[in-house]
């Protein structure tokens, strides 16, 4: 699960609140990051961002630098390559279940694997939280 | 020159046409121009669009590739009844009804409508068994 996925369902599960008044009290150029961090699909995020954020929401650093590097182009390069390959695709979704299948299709939202031949399952990207090499390189470079 | 070059001319044909460098016009020749050249950028015909060509930028990235909007558009179609795992581990099944950027609506038996966010689902597919 990418770091902006992750804030978003960070700032849901604690209430819900709009950006500007989850993040009150960061700097505004934090706030103006973070941001985009949640509404982009690429990494947008510095050390300082990370830093501030974890002290911010109480969260430890490494939990957010973990979620950095599973952005959301690292898990279509998965994906691409898992099709490519003609191999199943692994996901760990945020439940802890995992749910393996071959790769149909993928857009910014979602992904369609074939868990049983002719039955299609409609993965939200939001919930993928891990999968096979995941991290394994920096994919936010 | 934008729009010259739109019309497919170039600086120097622009120049033999008005009659004079372009940095020489006062503003009421040049207003002249970008009238006339207007006028005519109008009046050519429109280049026809290529398969899958999108005029303008998608609003939301999910409408860049709309594989889920048309395998959801497909089921509200063929009016399917879909399987819907949430984030709590919770199961619903329902006929899919309404879908949009955000949410579906599934019509539960009993002929309740209940709208989810994406945002609660972790995955879904046809409680049949197709595709």
């Amino acid at each position: 699960m990418s770091l902006g996925d992750y804030l978003r369902h960070v700032r849901a599960t604690r209430g819900g609140d709009t950006p500007s008044v989850f993040y009150e009290g960061l700097p505004p150029e934090h706030i103006r990051r973070i941001n985009e961090i949640e509404l982009r699909y690429s990494d947008y995020s510095a050390p300082e961002h990370i830093a501030a954020l974890a002290a911010h929401l109480s969260i430890p650093e490494a939990e957010l630098q973990w979620h950095r590097v599973r952005t959301r182009k690292a898990l279509s390069f998965y994906l691409c390559a898992c099709q490519a390959r003609q191999t199943a695709a692994t996901f760990t979704l945020r439940t802890g279940e995992v749910l393996t299948g071959h790769v149909v299709w993928w857009d910014m939202g979602a992904i369609g694997v074939e868990r049983t031949p002719g039955q299609v399952t409609v993965v939200q990207r939001h919930h993928v939280v891990d999968w096979p090499g995941a991290g394994d390189t920096d994919a936010t470079a | 020159m934008i729009l010259a070059k739109h019309m497919g001319l170039n600086e120097d044909q622009l120049m033999d046409e008005i009659g004079k460098p372009l940095e020489d016009l006062n503003v009421r020749e040049a207003r002249y121009w970008l009238t006339q050249l207007d006028a005519r950028a109008k009046e050519m015909p429109k280049r026809k669009a290529p398969p899958g060509y999108r005029a303008s930028r998608a609003l939301m990235p999910e409408a860049v590739d709309a594989y889920e909007l048309n395998y959801l558009t497909n089921a509200q179609n063929d009016g399917a009844t879909l399987s819907v795992k949430l984030v709590n581990g919770d199961t619903l099944m329902g006929k899919l009804v309404g879908i949009g950027a955000y949410t579906i609506t599934l019509q539960l038996d009993g002929g309740t409508e209940r709208t989810l966010q994406k945002m609660a689902i972790a995955y879904y597919d046809h409680a049949g068994g197709t595709a």
